[in-house]
């Protein structure tokens, strides 16, 4: 069952999605979505933890580390679609 | 090996209770692997031909037969093959290879139309449809006909001609097949009459070998695909950290350990959506 503590993940999974049709749809835009997919989840990453008064250098390193991979790995696929 | 194993995929001690494979140390190897595949797979296709490239079997007698076979389903015509339109989508098609450029007008400003000119198809109407890095000629039809502006280029009464023409090459530092579809009417013919039937296609087709082959590997299909390859090990890494996530977070929950980390929930989210996206995603591009 859902609950106010999902939200947060609510609202990442929807807006994910949402820039995931974009990539998905207009191959021409490929790069630019699959950089704003991943300063989407970094960005998440960073308001989440602020707010749970959990933000330290070692997870915003984390969540920049996996935004990053996602963003090399889209784009390098777009570039050999 | 099972403590190294156990050491790269669960939460313990000696990596402060949080599975090696996430740490950033880890994730950096990750990036740079993609990195290092990616210069490799460049290198492998421009200097050893026939191992890397993608595995079309786009054929222009296939792309001619299925427009025709769209025209057909909407009552339309079909379109007549004319070697002039052949020859100025091979003079597009080796102009865009030549200077480097995925458009339809060139960056020093040569539009389509000028190709026309230049093989002295004098037009009343003319269309142009660009496809480039498909598999198969079905694909890219199909693709067209669901971008309005192609398809209505394929379904247009206005026009009477078509020229196709087909390009294995090198294109932007990777094999490509780049697909050049030419529409027209000349000045003064009349509109084909419904059901007219078309040139027989093995006459005039424009099949253009690659210029930078070296003989005897002019029909070698390639060995892999590039696109296949780079999807491949993107899935295969995005795979690995979701399993090092679900049995990290299972751990750490059972064993009630706090630590500082980013919300595991969160990272599945993010990787199950990105391991969608590199499985749907498919090759080829439509101007």
């Amino acid at each position: 069952m859902l609950t106010k503590s999902h939200a947060p993940y609510v609202l990442l999974a929807a807006t994910l999605a949402a820039l995931s049709l974009i990539f998905i749809k207009l191959p021409l835009f490929r790069t630019a979505s699959a950089i704003t997919i991943g300063l989407s989840y970094f960005l998440w990453g960073l308001i989440t933890h602020w707010k749970d008064k959990t933000l330290h250098l070692t997870v915003v390193l984390e969540y920049l580390a996996i935004s990053l991979l996602a963003i090399v790995m889209l784009i390098f696929i777009s570039l050999r679609a | 090996m099972i403590k190294t194993l156990s050491h790269l995929f669960t939460p313990q001690s000696s990596n402060n209770y949080k599975a090696k494979t996430l740490h950033i140390s880890s994730l950096s190897i990750f990036m740079l692997i993609i990195m290092i595949s990616q210069i490799l797979i460049s290198f492998v296709g421009k200097n050893i031909p026939g191992v890397l490239g993608i595995t079309s079997s786009i054929t222009a007698e296939d792309l001619i037969e299925l427009t025709n076979q769209q025209r057909q389903q909407h009552d339309l015509p079909q379109l007549e093959i004319n070697p002039a339109l052949i020859d100025a989508a091979v003079q597009k098609g080796s102009h865009m290879i030549t200077k480097d450029y995925w458009a339809h007008t060139s960056p020093e400003g040569k539009t389509p139309w000028s190709f026309f000119n230049d093989v002295d198809y004098r037009y009343l109407y003319a269309g142009e449809n660009l496809a480039r890095d498909f598999l198969d000629s079905q694909s890219v039809v199909d693709a067209w006909m669901k971008s309005p502006t192609h398809k209505d280029n394929i379904l247009s009464s206005r026009y009477q001609d078509i020229g196709i023409a087909v390009i294995h090459d090198t294109f932007q530092g990777q094999p490509t097949t780049l697909v050049i579809q030419m529409f027209g009417t000349q000045i003064g013919s009349a509109l084909p009459s419904v059901g007219k039937a078309g040139q027989p296609v093995e006459a005039v087709l424009a099949e253009i070998t690659p210029t930078q082959q070296i003989a005897g590997l002019k029909n070698k299909i390639p060995l892999f695909s590039s696109f296949n390859l780079t999807k491949a090990v993107s899935i295969s890494l995005t795979l690995i950290l979701l399993a090092v996530i679900v049995i990290d977070s299972v751990i750490i929950t059972k064993k009630k350990i706090v630590r500082l980390s980013g919300k595991g929930l969160a990272h599945l989210v993010f990787l199950g959506i990105l391991l969608i996206l590199l499985l749907g995603i498919q090759p080829g591009l439509i101007l």
